[in-house]
């Protein structure tokens, strides 16, 4: 089999549409002598804390057990670090008073302080997606890639006087300048593999939605020349990754269909492409995140799986409560039982997007252990609404930087921001600080 | 260099943008804007593009003098600026005492910023190390260390402090300074025996931090007969790679040591130095079959830094795994997970034997579970080569069905070969795991598909049960074998029918396309395929008397949980038959509780006879289970004003032991709009419920009432003092907006609280009551130069509402 020089770059392409490869061992790089794997990084934000009994494991170090809350976590549980008592001080009021949610969201990933105001004088601070988008965004189609699965605000009072933008949105491209998330997976979906004019793109959209065609059908003939010149191993993975592929296309094509046959009569309908059924739309967003690490279509990602103080019910647990009334538990038990199994639903969520990078290998082990995914909340406890001993995780091995297993407790008040800086750090964003942080949390690596 | 960003805004509520660098591409048909916004290329010059220009000077001036506005403000810009904040570092420096918090930390953060020039600040932040604020001793402290040689004076002080905090904070200090060299041994080596064992730990981090040059002192400190002394000497020297032999010598003896964090110190010191692996080997086994966690935890870390040459203890873990000891096997597996993919050939049968006996081991010690799992996922990290190894093993009956199939679903897409081999094995077990193992597999190629549906004529009904399972969970993938899995419907076995009716459902294109067998399974013997039938077919649309006559001849059944079924189908059913009013208020007398519960909630959902139903359902409020009388609640309030003459007995249920009844009583009457007399009475009880949902639920209740419950003023903003309810309380009182003259007096004594927020609520009602409420003026006029600018106003307006009127 003749070796063709496939780069990192190649795609296989159809009229308004391109689809970046995933990595294969039959990827060369001219006077390379072995292809660097890139790091990649994705921040995943809950809303009103958590329950921590549930939550924090009684041992540290190795051979942890698994609470209730993270059991689901369960195969993956050596490829990750539960990491006990950071703090984010500047989401604590110091002296700005009720507003623990906005704050909990957007100290998230930037450790500021944000300025108290519903008005336009918002101010944050610069979230690490971003700082590590502009170091290296260049390198990628997209610099970075914000989801969200709950529409917010942009302006007015969401929080005991602090805007709306600080409660839904977790990345910041300047300390007044909150990046948008996207809602719609199709839309993801589209970005992801558009390519050429805007009327090409359009056009070749249309088409497959009248002809309900996919989007492989029009790749067909690059795949097949393309396959001639790849190991069976190589092939194997090409086919999975387009069945991948096609498995996000056929679900979406269904969450639309669901979405407007579960409308009842005169209730306003969800814009069209974002399904109705939670689950589903969180698990398709991070079906496109794997997709674009996969193919490299970019390195960074966050994603908002719930705005600050969310009340979603979780219909689906059989929980009618709204989530932020509950986490106002009052030390009730009802409502405690409640709020885990609200926990556990968001970890089952993170365990399915942890698998499925763990499932693709890339390099000598997998695309998850080449990943920093961090998971977790500005708030620790909804009824408390304190702001240290924050529920963390860290899951991932930053390209063999990171050595998972293990609980780590941290000493008082260590701030999150220093996780931030250590992630940075490791996929090519080698800043001073970022927020309030005062170093690179060394635990991290033995 | 400052990068920059186009950050697109829009006019439009609905925008949603993908952030490219190259193209923007928007969703939107609202105009858009492009702003130039300057970006950061690092955090420290954010808003030195932003107000470039600023003289630093004018910004410490504001620093000291302005409003807390201002001067928060000037303390985040000069953090902004990093080094560049220098010339206003003794601003900063007075700023630590300020009484604005944010004031303080960002004073703290500029200061930070500006790093070992801040020399000046030293004595400012030794004091903060006395701090009562956590977070200002640890910020202090941090910035203390940064400083580096020229805080070691002042630190030295402050280790021989009487006070554990200040002590704590200047180890930590040194604990954070990269420059630290054995000049400062001298200070340092007392300190490993202060009392306090976060000060030894902070001390040993940094006497470790300066390396090798501090080795014969710690060598020297190992002979010491002050117990303190030489575990922070074993601590220190845990820090970096001990090469002494003498040093070796004392670790490896201290290894044995009665204290556990001594052991888990040696064994971490003596991974680093160069003692050779043989030695070192017996020492790693006693560490990881250590009673305490601790050490054990050491134990797996140095196999970690022991790196490729872990692989040489291979043999001795293996030997560990089949210790009679529960917590060395446990920890013999942890380290085999450790070293991962080497040597399988020893690594792999280890494991597999060590799950062969699993059973028969005692498990008082270690969670058997727990165990398991880091066995399959020691076997899951060795990768490829484990596969025909567990499978053999299998083939033996060495291990179990899950287990197999939990170590090949572990070993993933690596050894999807070795899997699709193993499903044409003659051991029923392997075929079972193997088929199981690729239903957890996503995009499965179509040749494996149809041997999973070739599984399906297995003899053994284990394999035929997996494989519908797998081809379940392949979802519309498996389609392909649709037509097989049709047969099934109708094989004398219920579990097969059952799995192929619940396979169907996720492979068929639309649930729709199964009517024909979904009908017919409504007379299937099994009550979980009915049941599960009837669900399908609620969310299928077809002919509505068809269906409605479905699910009321459903609601007969002799399982509860079927008529219960049938009863939610129904509800699906619109317009509603004159048969199914009837039905439904037949079904809330049946004996089973949740079919009565499903027959009052679907009845508020349906457009049914009012009369008779609000009879029916108010009847149904008496229900033992609280259940039915939720239900039966809620669909009062859904049926709304035509179901008010039955206000009086919902009122009587305020009382009722379930939360989830007094809080749909709160809003039942709310929406079946009750006299507001009935209502208040009511709700005003409720807001004195033990539980939040409930006073939520009647504080949202009386603000839909608006000015009409201004009786309930007294007791909502009593309710104004509890941090959980004061939002939905200030909500209420803005939509009441109409207090009763009769609550001044109440009001004055809000004006006196200790609560902000009361105080606040007070000021705005006593505005609104107006000049009725003149006797307030001297108070009001007192506050006027308190708070913040938000209650100034308030009171001011206030003021004006009373003497101009409203």
């Amino acid at each position: 089999m003749s070796r063709l020089a496939i780069s990192r770059r190649t795609a296989l392409r159809g009229l308004g549409l391109s689809l970046t490869l995933p990595w294969l061992e039959s990827t060369t790089q001219a006077n390379a002598s072995s292809p660097t794997i890139p790091v990649r990084m994705a921040c995943l934000f809950v809303p009103n804390g958590v329950h921590l009994p549930d939550w924090t494991p009684t041992t540290t170090g190795f051979g942890f057990e698994l609470p209730y809350s993270l059991q689901p976590l369960a195969n993956v549980r050596n490829d990750l670090l539960v990491l006990s008592q950071l703090t984010h001080d500047k989401g604590r009021p110091n002296g700005d008073g009720p507003g623990d949610h906005a704050r909990s969201a957007s100290v998230f990933l930037t450790g500021a302080q944000p300025r108290k105001t519903d008005g336009n004088a918002i101010r944050a601070g610069v979230s690490v997606d971003q700082v590590v988008a502009q170091a290296i965004g260049s390198q990628t189609r997209f610099p970075s890639l914000e989801l969200g699965c709950e529409e917010g605000r942009m302006a007015g009072d969401c929080d005991s006087g602090y805007s709306c933008a600080y409660s839904s949105n977790i990345s910041w491209a300047s300390e007044s300048s909150p990046v948008g998330k996207e809602l719609n997976p199709h839309l993801v979906f589209q970005r992801l593999f558009a390519n050429g004019t805007q009327s090409e793109s359009n056009g070749n959209f249309l088409e497959r939605r009248a002809l309900r065609k996919s989007i492989l059908d029009y790749v067909a003939r690059d795949t097949k020349q393309l396959q001639k010149h790849l190991s069976p191993q190589d092939r194997h993975k090409l086919d999975e990754y387009l069945h991948g592929v096609r498995d996000v296309e056929r679900r979406l094509e269904q969450s639309t269909e669901t979405s407007l046959n579960n409308i009842p009569l005169g209730v306003t309908s969800p814009p069209p492409g974002i399904p109705s059924d939670y689950s589903e739309h969180l698990r398709l967003m991070s079906d496109m995140m794997v997709l674009a690490f996969q193919t490299d279509s970019t390195r960074v990602a966050t994603f908002m799986m719930a705005n600050a103080a969310s009340n979603r019910s979780y219909q689906q647990l059989q929980i009618p409560d709204g989530h932020h009334d509950l986490s106002h538990h009052q030390g009730n038990a009802e409502k405690h039982a409640k709020l885990r199994r609200i926990n556990r639903f968001h970890i089952e969520h993170l365990a399915y997007l942890l698998e499925k990078l763990k499932s693709i290998p890339e390099g000598e082990g997998t695309l998850l252990d080449n990943c920093m995914i961090v998971y977790g909340s500005g708030i620790s406890d909804g009824d408390l609404h304190n702001h240290d001993h924050l529920p963390v995780l860290l899951a991932g091995r930053g390209g063999g930087t990171i050595d998972t297993g293990r609980h780590i407790r941290f000493p008082e008040e260590t701030p999150m921001a220093n996780l931030l800086l250590a992630m940075s750090h490791r996929i090519g964003a080698p800043v001073d600080f970022i927020g309030d942080s005062t170093g690179v949390l060394p635990q991290l690596q033995l | 260099m400052p990068a920059f960003a186009f950050v697109i805004a829009c006019i439009s509520r609905h925008f949603h943008h993908f952030r490219c660098a190259a193209h923007r591409v928007t969703t939107s048909t609202a105009v858009l804007f492009l702003i130039y916004v300057p970006f950061l290329g690092d955090t420290t010059r954010t808003l030195a593009a932003d107000v470039s220009g600023r003289d630093i000077g004018e910004v410490a001036n504001e620093l000291r003098q302005g409003n807390p506005e201002q001067r928060r403000d000037a303390a985040y810009e000069l953090a902004s600026r990093g080094a560049k904040s220098l010339p206003a570092l003794h601003a900063l420096r007075e700023a630590l005492a300020d009484p604005d918090e944010q004031v303080v930390a960002q004073s703290l953060l500029a200061i930070t910023r500006i790093g070992d020039q801040a020399a000046e600040a030293v004595p400012d932040l030794v004091l903060l190390l006395a701090d009562d604020d956590q977070q200002r001793r640890f910020r202090a402290s941090h910035l203390l260390g940064r400083i580096g040689v020229s805080a070691i004076p002042a630190l030295q002080t402050a280790l021989q402090s009487q006070h554990a905090n200040i002590r704590q904070g200047a180890a930590e200090a040194f604990a954070n300074m990269p420059s630290l060299d054995e000049n400062s041994l001298a200070i340092l080596l007392p300190a490993l025996a202060d009392d306090d064992p976060s000060v030894r730990s902070a001390i040993a981090i940094a006497v470790g931090r300066i390396g090798q040059a501090t080795e014969p002192s710690l060598l020297h400190l190992l002979q010491s007969a002050n117990e303190t002394h030489l575990q922070g000497a074993i601590a220190a020297l845990s820090e970096f790679s001990p090469q002494l032999p003498a040093t070796v010598a004392a670790l490896v003896r201290f290894s044995e040591h009665p204290v556990s964090q001594t052991r888990a110190h040696a064994m971490r010191a003596l991974s680093r130095s160069g003692l050779p692996l043989t030695e070192l080997q017996p020492i790693l086994v006693r560490a990881l079959s250590d009673p305490d966690s601790v050490v054990r935890d050491a134990g797996i870390a140095s196999v970690y830094q022991l790196g490729p040459r872990a692989v040489n203890s291979l043999p001795l873990f293996a030997e560990m795994l089949q210790s009679s000891d529960p917590i060395q096997r446990n920890a013999a597996a942890c380290a085999m997970h450790v070293i991962g993919p080497m040597a399988p050939e020893i690594a792999v049968p280890a494991l597999v034997r060590a799950m062969s006996v699993l059973n028969s081991v005692d498990t008082h010690e270690v969670d058997p579970h727990e165990y398991e799992k880091n066995l399959i996922n020691a076997i899951g990290r060795v990768g490829k080569p484990a596969a025909s190894v567990v499978c053999e093993a299998a083939r033996k009956n060495e291990i179990t069905l899950d287990q197999l199939s939990a170590c090949l679903t572990t070993l993933g897409v690596s050894a999807l070969p070795a899997i699709e081999m193993a499903l044409g094995d003659t051991n029923t077990t392997v075929r079972t795991a193997s088929i199981i193992t690729l239903g957890n597999m996503d995009g499965l190629p179509e040749a494996t598909i149809k041997r999973l549906g070739d599984s399906l004529h297995d003899e053994s009904l284990d394999v035929q049960v997996a494989a519908i399972r797998s081809l379940a969970a392949q979802g519309e993938q498996a389609r392909s074998q649709q037509a097989v899995l049709q047969e099934i419907l109708t094989n004398a076995n219920p579990l097969l029918r059952r799995e192929a009716l619940f396979a169907l459902l996720t492979v068929a294109e639309t649930p729709a396309s199964l009517l024909p067998q979904l009908k017919r399974a409504l007379n299937d013997a099994d009550d979980s395929i009915r049941r599960r039938s009837l669900e399908s077919l609620a969310g299928i649309s077809f002919d509505n008397t068809e269906r409605s006559n479905l699910f009321l001849s459903a609601t007969r059944d002799s399982v509860a949980s079927v008529r219960m079924t049938a009863v939610y189908g129904l509800a699906s059913c619109t317009p509603p038959t004159e048969a199914m009013q009837g039905r439904l208020l037949v079904l809330l007398r049946d004996g089973d509780p949740t079919v009565r519960g499903a027959s009052a909630a679907a009845i508020g959902t349906l457009d049914l006879e009012q009369p008779l139903v609000v009879q029916a359902l108010t009847e149904s409020l008496k229900d033992a289970d609280p259940q039915v009388v939720t239900a039966a609640l809620t669909s009062l309030g859904q049926i709304g004003a035509m179901a008010k003459g039955s206000a009086n007995q919902v009122a009587d249920l305020q009382g009722h032991s379930f939360t989830s009844v007094r809080s749909a009583v709160a809003t039942t009457l709310s929406r079946m709009n009750a006299q507001p007399e009935t209502q208040i009475r009511s709700l005003v009880l409720l807001l004195k419920d033990r539980e939040w949902e409930v006073r939520n639920a009647a504080t949202v209740a009386l603000g839909k009432l608006g000015p009409a419950a201004r009786d309930a003023v007294p007791e909502l903003f009593s309710l104004l003092s509890s941090d959980v309810d004061a939002s939905a309380v200030r909500a209420t009182l803005h939509e009441i907006d109409d207090p009763d003259p009769r609550t001044i007096p109440m009001l004055l004594d809000g004006l006196k609280s200790d609560n902000h927020r009361s105080r606040f609520m007070a000021v705005v009602l006593l505005g609104r009551v107006g000049p009725q409420a003149r006797v307030a003026l001297p108070a009001l006029k007192l506050l006027a130069g308190e708070g913040k600018e938000p209650f100034q106003k308030a009171v001011s307006r206030a003021i004006e509402q009373i003497e101009g009127g409203r």
